[in-house]
């Protein structure tokens, strides 16, 4: 393989690279919005238990008015998970505290989105300086590759002058 | 001779790059729309689903800002309407709550889906009105056209014009009873309605899912179309 070629396919690894970043970033996307969305869910149920008043707040109605979506649960940490577990153990012998009760499992929803939203904008952040130091290389890769290409054409038609000499 | 063959190969080289290129192009605009337009489907069905279930909680609030007029009428059977204040604020509320649920409605990005809602929400604000009109001489439209902001203004201009008409309001308590009796049933069957609407929460999990799946065979579709675009551009620069 010659010298040009080489350059080219390091620079197309790197772009390759660059787009495998972007896809990534693009598919991460589609969870995220999930996540939002189970957020806000969760900040209309905080909301809403703020102004609900206690004839809402009965026993055997809470789980109606602040139920989260399996999607929603399925996002949760195992931990959190466990959290909410215990929490509604607790709230079949207490039926007294019950407003208590939904606050907490609302504050660990809240908690756990809030959590895994930042980690993701971390992880993010670090995939887009990749995708453009990747994009960066696959550039400088792509001028060597143009300034060899400018090389061995002048060359040709140096030769060419040469031979018509 | 020799000269014009090889500015031919390289030409034709040339072209052959530039139609992989332009291939690749096409592909990736394809692709990019096509997972847009579904990014924005599902973001749709996400702000649908977040509406609809804050509407569901101020059905199930307000319904039981409703089941205090009862209690309000029974204060309201009395020869003076100033007594009415109670329920004559709950019915402006209501009506008010009527106008938001019209207005939530036409938010919606699939306005079909609760489209009873709304057109009970029309009918339940004409009954107020008739009602209102038919038990106190004024409809709330026309208290509104006159200014009269609030319960306490709206029952003294009532009973202002109970003075010229002894026949208004006769029926007060049986008319009043039957618009709250409606009122409740538009409430309970809206958030009976707004319930199925967001019972299946499979539909959005499998739209995820679904979502997923496309993002990952459009990446690898156009992953494919890059190495093979790249891989001509690599063979022509060997020769």
């Amino acid at each position: 393989m010659n010298k040009k070629a080489i350059l080219l396919l390091f620079s197309s690894c790197l772009a390759l690279s660059g787009l495998t970043c972007n896809h990534i970033l693009w598919y991460r996307s589609v969870s995220q919005s999930l996540l939002s969305h189970c957020r806000k869910l969760n900040v209309q149920n905080i909301s809403a238990l703020n102004i609900a008043s206690e004839i809402i707040l009965k026993k055997t109605e809470t789980s109606k008015y602040f139920r989260m979506p399996s999607y929603c649960i399925e996002q949760l940490s195992a931990e959190g998970q466990q959290s909410l577990h215990d929490l509604d153990i607790f709230a079949i012998k207490n039926e007294k505290i019950i407003r208590d009760v939904v606050g907490e499992k609302l504050r660990i929803y809240a908690d756990e989105y809030d959590k895994q939203l930042t980690d993701s904008a971390k992880l993010d952040n670090t995939i887009v300086s990749l995708m453009l130091a990747l994009n960066a290389l696959a550039l400088l890769f792509l001028g060597l590759f143009l300034s060899e290409d400018a090389k061995s054409v002048s060359m040709q038609n140096s030769d060419k002058q040469g031979n018509s000499e | 001779m020799r000269k014009t063959l090889k500015r031919t190969t390289r030409l034709r080289k040339l072209k052959k790059a530039v139609k992989a290129g332009i291939f690749t192009a096409t592909i990736f605009m394809l692709t990019y729309a096509w997972s847009l337009k579904k990014q924005q489907e599902f973001g749709a069905l996400l702000e649908n689903r977040e509406t609809l279930e804050a509407l569901q909680f101020t059905l199930r609030n307000d319904m039981h800002e409703t089941e205090r007029l009862p209690g309000s009428i029974n204060e309201c059977v009395a020869n003076k309407y100033i007594n009415c204040t109670g329920a004559v604020e709950l019915l402006i509320q209501s009506f008010n709550r009527m106008n938001d649920y019209i207005d939530v409605t036409q938010e919606i990005p699939n306005p079909e889906s609760v489209k009873s809602i709304k057109i009970n929400a029309n009918k339940i604000k004409k009954q107020i009105n008739t009602t209102m009109a038919l038990a106190f001489g004024l409809s709330i439209d026309q208290a509104k056209q006159s200014n009269l902001t609030s319960a306490k203004e709206f029952a003294e201009r009532a009973d202002a014009l109970r003075e010229s008409d002894k026949n208004l309001g006769l029926d007060l308590a049986a008319s009043l009873n039957k618009t709250y009796s409606q009122i409740l049933e538009m409430q309970r069957e809206g958030e009976r309605e707004i319930s199925i609407l967001i019972e299946d929460d499979l539909k959005i999990k499998s739209e995820h899912q679904k979502l997923r799946y496309y993002f990952l065979v459009a990446t690898i579709m156009e992953l494919a179309v890059f190495v093979i675009m790249n891989s001509v551009d690599i063979v022509i620069n060997n020769d």
